[in-house]
């Protein structure tokens, strides 16, 4: 991967199993974004809608409730630079497949990003312990799932990271 | 007839704003494996308009002893930066630090 910034957007060019991994990953968020709170599996309530900060700040039932619709809300607003991401990958027939995203909207893919990071590491149990490992022999010790995931969530990391500095930059 | 008398309502009322301005409302960020150190800075430097030497020793706080308490706010500020920070998918708490 390749990222850049050039005046007020920022271009990507990716190889082709990047783009699948990338693609694999929107087309998760998309439908996940799309589950309102109360229907997600317990796994995504866990990370993207967790009520335990509203127990702490006394919240009733029904104010539990608004705040968790209110996320989702937030959460569904970033749907809309992955569907940018999906059809500018889609008008594309030979590699190195490219993405522009406007600055305005970027944070919006990096959010999202880290929201699948987060979803990846609950749904496969993926802690401490897992996050810490640094050689490829350690990596093969884990099962096939984890290696899988882990590796999704590092890749995404490093776009994560890409973007920051990108946004950070002037330009 | 007895009548009811109206200090204790206005008692009440006079409370219910000073609660409302108080600022002891702690807004607390837990630390979890997944979320990276640059974008824990990233985020708190954008919700709490941190400049990036502040939002780097909360981050490290964080890092370090498992929890940073970023703001100490009214109710109604906590709950914005607690919604905020968790919609960027933060483990964040808010609690009342003064009873």
């Amino acid at each position: 991967m390749i990222a850049r910034r050039q005046a007020d957007q920022i271009v990507f060019a990716f190889s082709t199993l990047e783009r699948k991994v990338l693609e694999r990953a929107i087309a998760a968020l998309l439908d996940n974004y799309k589950t309102r709170p109360e229907e997600a599996d317990h796994k995504v309530a866990a990370v993207w809608y967790s009520a335990r900060g509203c127990q702490g700040a006394r919240m009733s039932a029904d104010e539990t409730a608004e705040w968790l619709k209110q996320l989702h809300h937030v959460r569904t607003g970033r749907m809309e630079v992955l569907e940018s991401c999906l059809k500018q990958f889609s008008a594309q027939s030979q590699p190195p497949w490219a993405l522009r995203i406007p600055v305005s909207r970027a944070e919006a893919l990096l959010t999202a990003l880290n929201d699948h990071r987060l979803l990846l590491a609950a749904r496969h149990d993926i802690g401490e312990a897992q996050m810490s490992v640094r050689t490829f022999a350690a990596l093969t010790k884990l099962p096939p799932d984890q290696q899988t995931a882990l590796c999704e969530i590092e890749f995404l990391a490093y776009m994560v990271e890409e973007l920051i500095q990108l946004l950070q930059s002037t330009g | 007839m007895e009548t009811e008398t109206l200090p204790d309502i206005s008692e009440r009322t006079k409370e219910k704003v000073e609660n409302a301005f108080e600022k002891n409302w702690s807004v607390i960020v837990w630390n979890d494996p997944i979320n990276l150190m640059t974008y824990v800075v990233f985020v708190f430097m954008k919700v709490l308009a941190f400049p990036k030497e502040k939002a780097t020793k909360h981050m490290l706080e964080v890092h370090n002893n498992g929890k940073s308490c970023v703001a100490t706010e009214t109710r109604e500020k906590a709950e914005l930066y607690f919604q905020q920070l968790q919609g960027y998918g933060l483990t964040v708490t808010i609690e009342q630090s003064d009873i």
